[in-house]
């Protein structure tokens, strides 16, 4: 008998679409290889449904707020359930832009220079006064984005001073964080990583947004991007790439899977933009295209996570 | 071999008006409030729990016992009989005469909308619309291409003074049609006055133009006086909407319209080519149900119940949102149009209400221009009177926490730098 596995996807976060798109399609695969899988969308009924049902194995198909941020892990540490992807800690530090680009800097992986604004600087000691030191610091133009948001929801590129209130505002709405960060000129491109105790590059995906912008548009209407895969790079520039994803995987303690969002500057860099912990299973996902890439199917990638996991 | 990877291999086929369709946030964001554990003012969703359900499976049986094999046949493209004989009654309770050969069924009032589109807009054809305006007559409309004036309003309904200055600067090249919701406006709340409605028509004969009246709410009125639809006071130039959706339910799918013939005939046409014929099933059940006079028992319960929701919500309102806000205050209808102060962004604003568990719709959906970003609309219909209260309160709360980022950013003084 194959293990039982709880597919949870959809939830109350902004993101809730994307995911129920991943979650049907990770079961879909499960249940065609045989598995037997247990749907759940989130809410208020997860944790009583868990307990009595006693899965095999959990697979988070979450993305965004409570499904990417290391609440479901917790829990599921407490319910004492194997569960895909990093545990808390890493899911934690992984979803807040800001604090993984600390340990970024902290381990020498190079990321664009930024800086944090909350709503309660801005409110209670009136941090908006050094919004124009902000913008000479790190020169225009400066990506605005809330520092705890998946799929570039609340992400504004500001050319213009005088947008950049505007720009916040709008990043706040996603999260009470938010990055101002130098915006890096290049190549976009994603590195998956998979494996756990081994663990392995796959195709790099180079993405060319047909409007300049990889915005939620762009990710999820087919047409409005463009991709490469492998990644249309000298050998030396993806090498370093590989080298650190895998430096950055490690780094963050991530399992099973995760995709590392790097920029490829004019000058040859790779800065690290962020990193996914619970990478877009959909059809037009980074993850399973690069696996594809490598000979991997999507059923084939599904259930490879799943004998990690277990 | 190429690495390029295409996901969408028939891009370079589509037409240019299926070219337009994207994804997007606020479309992903709005599904998130499908949720039963967020109060939700976004939709416009009658409230179908009142429906008294042995009422419907008594209709419901009837309709299968008597004449199953018709219910489940192909019918005719105008619509049944027996059924456009009920409407007749339906729009006769507002004062429009009409004989039932003169009316097209169609599948929802939506379908007329698309169907009308098709027919009257070529490419850069200027059409009127209120500003804001129905946001799904906006999708009707847009894939042909038509140049959209907007006309604004006021609590008294559409700008007449404004929309003869627009004809006025147009010269020659004069609109396909005018599209209004001239009783308790989609999102807006308001009413056309009478007056308003004269000037109207005597606009329409005086400078030839064609108007569509969509009339969904206007036998929800749960105060003040009826005013009769445009189409009952010169049906000449008026191509006039109606749908049960409002009244029975939007499940069954059945509007019609009413208009000059030969609009109603090319209606028939393209409707023969969009879906045929209007179900059957629905048709009958529709049929039944009205000839009852069941409708008319629910329609009364529903005023009492929508009324009392307006009332929770303006009451809300007053003490849960900020200085400076306004909203209409409709007499009938499923729908308050709030405006905050102009630096407000309702667009930005609708993450961190739903973050909150409220949602509602920002106001740029409704303009053809995604103007109306200080604007949201409500609906009042669908939920109840504790849910109002508790909605708008975490909507003020919402409002509270911008309003004083803005501040905080000087965005809220408007000139300053």
């Amino acid at each position: 008998m194959k293990p039982r596995i709880a597919v949870l996807m959809g939830g109350r976060s902004m993101e809730r679409q994307v995911s129920l798109k991943s979650g049907r399609r990770v079961a879909r695969a499960l249940k065609d290889r045989g598995y037997p899988v247990l749907e759940l969308d989130v809410d208020e009924s997860m944790v009583p449904t868990l307990k009595a049902e006693k899965p095999d194995l959990v697979y988070i198909a979450l993305h965004g707020k409570y499904g990417e941020d290391g609440t479901v892990q917790e829990l599921l540490e407490i319910i004492g359930l194997p569960y895909t992807g990093p545990g808390p800690l890493s899911s934690m530090v992984g979803f807040d832009k800001a604090l993984s680009k600390e340990c970024f800097l902290a381990s020498g992986i190079p990321t664009p220079d930024y800086y944090s604004l909350s709503s309660s600087t801005l409110n209670d000691m009136g941090a908006s006064a050094l919004l124009p030191d902000v913008w000479e610091k790190l020169g225009s133009p400066l990506v605005v984005k809330p520092a705890a948001q998946g799929s570039a929801l609340g992400v504004e590129i500001v050319t213009e001073f005088s947008e950049l209130p505007g720009a916040i505002v709008e990043a706040i709405g996603y999260d009470d964080k938010v990055l101002l960060e130098k915006f890096v000129k290049g190549t976009e491109v994603a590195a998956s990583v998979i494996g756990d105790e081994e663990i392995a590059v796959l195709p790099l995906a180079e993405i060319v947004p047909v409007s300049g912008f990889f915005d939620f548009e762009a990710r999820y209407t087919p047409g409005k991007t463009d991709y490469f895969v492998p990644a249309r790079l000298d050998d030396p520039t993806t090498k370093r790439i590989e080298e650190i994803a895998l430096k950055t995987h490690r780094l963050l303690k991530c399992r099973h899977a995760s995709r590392v969002d790097v920029i490829v500057a004019e000058d040859g860099t790779p800065y690290v933009l962020e990193l996914n912990i619970s990478p877009g299973m959909t059809e037009t996902s980074l993850l399973p295209l690069s696996a594809e890439a490598a000979g991997i199917g999507f059923e084939d990638l599904v259930e490879k996570l799943v004998l990690l996991s277990l | 071999m190429s690495p390029e990877i295409i996901f969408d291999p028939f891009s370079r086929l589509y037409s240019e008006a299926a070219g337009l369709i994207k994804s997007s946030e606020i479309r992903d964001l709005m599904s998130v409030t499908g949720r039963s554990d967020i109060i939700s003012f976004a939709g416009g969703l009658p409230f179908i729990e009142g429906l008294p359900p042995e009422d419907i499976a008594g209709v419901m049986s009837e309709v299968l016992s008597g004449g199953y094999a018709q219910a489940l046949q192909y019918g005719e493209t105008e619509g049944m009989e027996p059924l456009r004989e009920q409407l007749v009654e339906v729009m006769a309770a507002e004062g429009v005469k009409a004989e039932p050969e003169h009316l097209q069924v169609t599948t929802g009032s939506q379908q007329a909308l698309d169907l009308l589109g098709r027919i009257f807009i070529n490419p850069g054809d200027a059409i009127v619309m209120e500003g804001p305006t129905y946001v799904g007559a906006l999708a009707a409309f847009r894939p042909n291409g038509p140049k959209i004036i907007s006309v604004p309003l006021d609590t008294e309904g559409m700008r007449i003074d404004v929309l003869r200055d627009e004809l006025e600067r147009m010269g020659e090249a004069r609109p396909k049609f005018i599209y209004t919701v001239p009783s308790f406006h989609n999102p807006a709340g308001v009413t056309m006055k009478e007056s308003r409605r004269d000037e109207l028509l005597s606009i329409a004969r005086e400078y030839e133009v064609l108007i569509i009246e969509d009339n969904p709410y206007g036998l929800l009125r749960f105060e003040g006086e009826p005013v009769t639809p445009l189409a009952a006071r010169d049906p000449s130039r008026v191509i006039y909407l109606e749908t049960l959706s409002k009244i029975i339910s939007p499940g069954i799918r059945l509007g019609w319209v009413f208009g000059p013939s030969p609009i109603t005939e090319r209606v028939a046409v393209l409707k023969q080519g969009a879906d045929l014929c209007t179900g059957n099933l629905s048709q009958m059940f529709a049929t039944v149900y009205l000839a009852k006079g069941l409708w008319k028992k629910n329609l009364e319960a529903l005023k009492v119940i929508y009324r009392s929701r307006r009332d929770a919500m303006t009451g809300a309102l007053a003490e849960h949102f900020p200085e400076g806000s306004s909203w209409t205050d409709p007499q009938g209808g499923l729908f308050i149009w709030v405006t905050l102060p102009e630096y407000l962004n309702t667009e930005k604003m609708l993450p961190m209400a739903i973050e909150s568990k409220v949602a509602f719709v920002p106001g740029p959906a409704f303009y053809a221009d995604r103007s109306g970003a200080n604007r949201m609309r409500l609906n009042f219909s669908y939920s109840s009177e504790d849910l109002i209260e508790e909605g708008i309160a975490r909507l003020g709360k919402v409002l509270e926490k911008e309003m004083r980022l803005y501040h905080s950013l000087g965005l809220d003084r408007p000139g300053e730098k």
